[in-house]
């Protein structure tokens, strides 16, 4: 994973195949895993939310 | 004699009928077609089911078992008749001999996917876990390769996944996700 740009709009990152699978993977994991009520709490952020970011990587062929 | 011929009589006029009427209706070939492959499938299922419950029998987990035991032992037997002048230097059975005469289920069942995920199931027995596995593996609704030389199975019958994983110690895993096939379209 490297770090190519950050500033006040956000982070660019660029990751392997890999490692975009394994992103992947992890919060298909969190969702699948962890408890509603404490869902928001551990993550920092909503279930809708994480998966809409889910979502959108599952957008990209990755691996 | 008659009996033959009429056999082959009513045969003839079966196929002409056929052949006759496929000619004046366009769609009684694809109606036909549909209805094989329906058929067909439905066959498949039951002769899985058919292998599920077989692999499910007191009997079948028995003779699996001696055949194995038996293999094992014939094994370690040509073991220690190739190699006369080291007799104490071959074991009965490696560990990793008995793991290569399991089946994938059972090899992923008698790890840790039983005790975790067993009751997802209601499965009592590691066998009935094991033929759940192999059916699912031989007749996945759906197949995903994933990272790492992992596979991944989906089945739609049950909504659970089966996960081989050459890597893990017990071959992978099984269970029922909570959000079923969207967890499995997420796995990558």
């Amino acid at each position: 994973m490297q770090l190519l740009n950050r500033n006040t709009d956000g982070i660019v990152l660029r990751l392997s195949h890999e490692e975009g699978a394994v992103l992947c993977n992890a919060l298909n994991e969190a969702l699948e895993s962890l408890a509603d009520g404490e869902f928001e709490i551990r993550m920092g952020a909503s279930k809708a939310e994480v998966t809409r970011i889910l979502a959108a990587l599952g957008q990209i062929d990755i691996a | 004699m008659k009996r033959r011929l009429l056999f082959w009589a009513a045969l003839a006029l079966a196929v002409a009928g056929g052949a006759y009427y496929a000619h004046v209706d366009p769609t009684f070939v694809p109606a036909c077609r549909a209805l094989t492959a329906k058929a067909g499938a439905a066959i498949r299922r039951l002769a899985a089911d058919s292998e599920t419950s077989l692999k499910q029998t007191h009997l079948y987990t028995s003779v699996t078992k001696e055949l194995r035991e038996r293999a094992i032992r014939e094994t370690s037997q040509a073991g220690a008749k190739t190699a006369p002048a080291a007799p104490q230097a071959a074991p009965p059975a490696s560990k990793a001999q008995r793991q290569s005469l399991l089946t994938v289920g059972e090899q992923i069942a008698s790890g840790h996917a039983f005790a975790q995920h067993g009751f997802e199931f209601g499965f009592n027995t590691e066998a009935q876990m094991a033929a759940h596995i192999d059916r699912v593996i031989a007749h996945p609704f759906s197949v995903k390769r994933l990272i790492r030389g992992r596979t991944a199975y989906w089945d739609d019958d049950t909504h659970s996944v089966v996960i081989l994983d050459p890597n893990a110690r017990d071959g992978g895993t099984a269970f029922k996700p909570e959000r079923g096939r969207f967890y499995f379209d997420s796995l990558r």
